[in-house]
């Protein structure tokens, strides 16, 4: 039953629609590894660059609207080391049928000031920039689950 | 407390207590005799009949005490699951499981997992070719067991009318001193407590706090189970002036749900971390030992204070539960509805993790088949097929999950709308109830939701909103970080408006039938939680407790 549900929906997707799925993995797969935790744990200042000034970031609760208060939230969060065990993403509907906006959810360990550890969940969501057509996160909202 | 044992024994066999410890020793002694007699003829018996009349026994070991023996076997049925398979009885005893089935070849389907791991265990699974102890033996054995269950049970039943007069409504509930003068319940035995967590789960439904003080118990291990007697009613626990000695032992309890503990007078109330190790590891305990859990028994946090469900309005709050609760309600009791909330271009994906040693019941497979883990999976085709499109293939995929009970009141949700358009996203942490097993486990739900267009078939279905996409992320059951209030503390919108309210009894009253008067009654009585109202109305009907003028 499991199978046949997913032949069907895998041949009722244009190759367009594949492509763009593929797109959006291969896009989520690099702002994981190569960019927003490597940032995060290695060089902090520079994750405020991933960032707009209509941005919001959410963490455990605390709103931070725009690249200030974003600033602010990252210098306040002492050194980190983030171990993501699982990622998935989306592509979400944009102006852009080519160009989807991409859902990406994360799960992982995170340790603060090296002996403080935790589970956590994060939402991100990246949006196109229009000035600089590169990838930026318009939200993301973090929970420590343990 | 080596001294109850031996009175334990010579107690019985005087026979002082009651006319029933008698019979128990005569079957017993008689047993002796006549097994020595027959032993022979049995082995014949054995030989000739063979395997027809015999049960196929096997032994598992080793099994520590510590291990969830219920969770085991589950485990076992799964990995070898057979058709019709009959798991005749189980016995634990040394270290040893043995279990009995009915056919030879549900037996080689489970002698097969011979060496399989289980947790951090290499088990062995090994045929028990002894010639065991025949048919008459075997009676007699089953009967001494019921007597001594029902010897223990009366023990409780009596307590429970004696001081109570058998009043179903009491919320406080004392079981203290009962092992002192009756050594024959002992509480560090797990069938003694699964017959107390019985007669609670029937006698005492709307019981809140339950003391097991003074009862020389020295490990929580049989508390464990409590979870699978639906005793989640019950969230102050009074442990006072028993023997529990080593904090580890705290873990037993951490699938429970808990307002208030007591050790006072165990030793681990002494040790200098007891405290802190505590509030730890139950971050949802508000009082210890009738002290307030406060800032001073937790380590300073080099991390900024962790705070309660954010919204960005408060209104988008009210309609954010409002959703979620009719969401959840009918994907636990009426699955199928969910399509509507669903459109031709919603995206639905869900992953999935286990902690090292955490259960592997039956469920684990279904969520680990379709779980899109990026991480794990590098496979295109897989990947791009694990990502559903359209309610249809959605709503499909929902037939496959599990049957669920979720508890909205105990999440955290954080609301806003997203950055310069008009989508509302909502994620939910929480954790549900697998009905068919008892399991909790936890879950983070991603909604990214859209304004039901008017005059759309999720309008008419009542869906305010529609799902654009979603994402649910489900791990074994953790408990969820102590979370401070919200600065600007608008109140927590777990209390619906009025007209959800209505909307609830509404659904309530049609479900049950209930008079709305009493739909109502029952609603807020189980602060507006519909599975908690549904379950206790269940419960309460079995027992025939509802008057017919309470219906419709």
């Amino acid at each position: 039953m499991f199978s046949n549900l997913n032949t069907n929906s895998t041949n009722a997707l244009t190759e367009q629609q594949k492509k763009i799925i593929q797109n959006t993995t291969d896009k989520a797969e690099t702002f994981v590894k190569d960019y927003y935790y490597h940032l995060y744990d290695t060089n902090r200042k520079e994750v405020v660059k991933l960032y707009k000034d209509i941005s919001i970031s959410i963490w455990n609760g605390t709103e931070c609207k725009g690249i200030t208060n974003i600033e602010k939230l990252l210098s306040e969060i002492p050194t980190s080391n983030h171990s993501v065990e699982c990622y998935d993403c989306q592509p979400v509907t944009s102006d852009d049928p080519e160009n989807p906006n991409i859902l990406i959810v994360t799960s992982g360990k995170v340790t603060y000031n090296v002996q403080s550890s935790h589970s956590f969940h994060h939402t991100f969501l990246l949006i196109k920039d229009p000035t600089t057509q590169n990838l930026c996160i318009s939200y993301d909202c973090l929970r420590l689950t343990s | 407390m080596s001294n109850n044992r031996t009175i334990k024994i010579s107690g019985k066999k005087k026979g002082g207590a009651n006319n029933k410890s008698r019979p128990i020793r005569q079957i017993h002694s008689n047993n002796n005799n006549s097994n020595n007699n027959n032993r022979s003829i049995s082995r014949h018996k054995n030989k000739s009949i063979g395997s027809r009349a015999e049960y196929q026994k096997l032994i598992i070991s080793p099994v520590p005490s510590s291990v969830d023996r219920n969770d085991l076997l589950n485990y076992i049925k799964q990995k070898a699951y057979r058709p019709n398979a009959n798991f005749v009885k189980t016995e634990y005893k040394d270290q040893r499981l043995t279990i009995q089935v009915e056919k030879a070849d549900d037996a080689n389907a489970i002698v097969n997992l011979n060496n399989t791991r289980y947790r951090e265990l290499q088990l062995s699974i090994i045929r028990d070719i002894r010639v065991t102890t025949q048919g008459g033996n075997k009676k007699e054995q089953i009967l001494k067991e019921r007597l001594t269950a029902a010897a223990i049970s009366k023990v409780f039943e009596d307590h429970l009318k004696a001081s109570y007069h058998n009043n179903p409504m009491k919320d406080a509930v004392d079981f203290s001193f009962i092992n002192g003068s009756n050594p024959i319940v002992d509480f560090n035995s797990d069938k003694t407590d699964k017959l107390l967590f019985q007669i609670i789960s029937k006698q005492c439904p709307k019981a809140v706090t339950v003391s097991f003080a003074s009862n020389s118990i020295t490990t929580l291990a049989p508390f464990k189970s409590m979870l699978r007697y639906s005793l989640d009613h019950v969230m102050n626990f009074n442990f006072s002036n028993n023997r529990i000695s080593d904090l580890s032992e705290l873990d037993y309890l951490s699938d429970l749900t808990l307002r208030e503990l007591v050790f006072i007078g165990n030793p681990i109330a002494l040790q200098p971390t007891y405290r802190m190790e505590v509030a730890r590891r139950f971050p949802d305990l508000q009082i210890l030992d009738s002290k307030p859990i406060g800032p001073e028994d937790f380590p300073p946090s080099p991390i900024p204070p962790l705070r309660a469900n954010y919204c960005d309005a408060q209104e988008r709050q009210q309609f954010a539960y409002k959703f979620l609760q009719k969401y959840l309600v009918a994907f636990d009791s009426e699955r199928s509805s969910i399509i509507n909330a669903y459109t031709p271009e919603s995206r639905f994906s869900t992953t999935f993790v286990t902690d090292k040693g955490s259960n592997t019941r039956g469920t684990t497979k279904t969520y680990q088949r379709s779980s899109r883990n990026l991480k794990k999976t590098k496979n295109v085709q897989k990947n791009i097929s694990l990502l559903f499109h359209g309610a249809d293939q959605i709503s499909n995929y929902f037939k496959l999950f599990p049957a669920t009970s979720h508890h909205l009141t105990s999440s955290t949700i954080d609301t806003f709308l997203a950055p310069g358009s008009n989508s509302l996203i909502i994620i939910v942490h929480g954790h549900y109830l697998e009905k068919l097993f008892n399991t909790k486990r936890s879950y983070d739900r991603t909604f990214i939701l859209a304004a039901a267009a008017p005059g759309s078939e999720a309008a008419k279905n009542g869906w305010e909103a529609t799902i654009l996409n979603e994402q649910l992320h489900i791990r074994s059951y953790l408990r969820f970080p102590r979370l401070e209030p919200q600065p600007n503390a608008t109140p927590v919108a777990q209390a619906p408006t009025d007209i959800n309210q209505e909307a609830l009894v509404n659904q309530f009253s049609a479900a049950t039938k209930l008079k709305p008067e009493f739909a109502r009654e029952c609603l807020s009585n189980n602060a507006w939680d519909y599975n908690q109202a549904y379950e206790v109305f269940q419960k309460v009907l079995t027992q025939g407790g509802i008057p017919a003028t309470m219906y419709i």
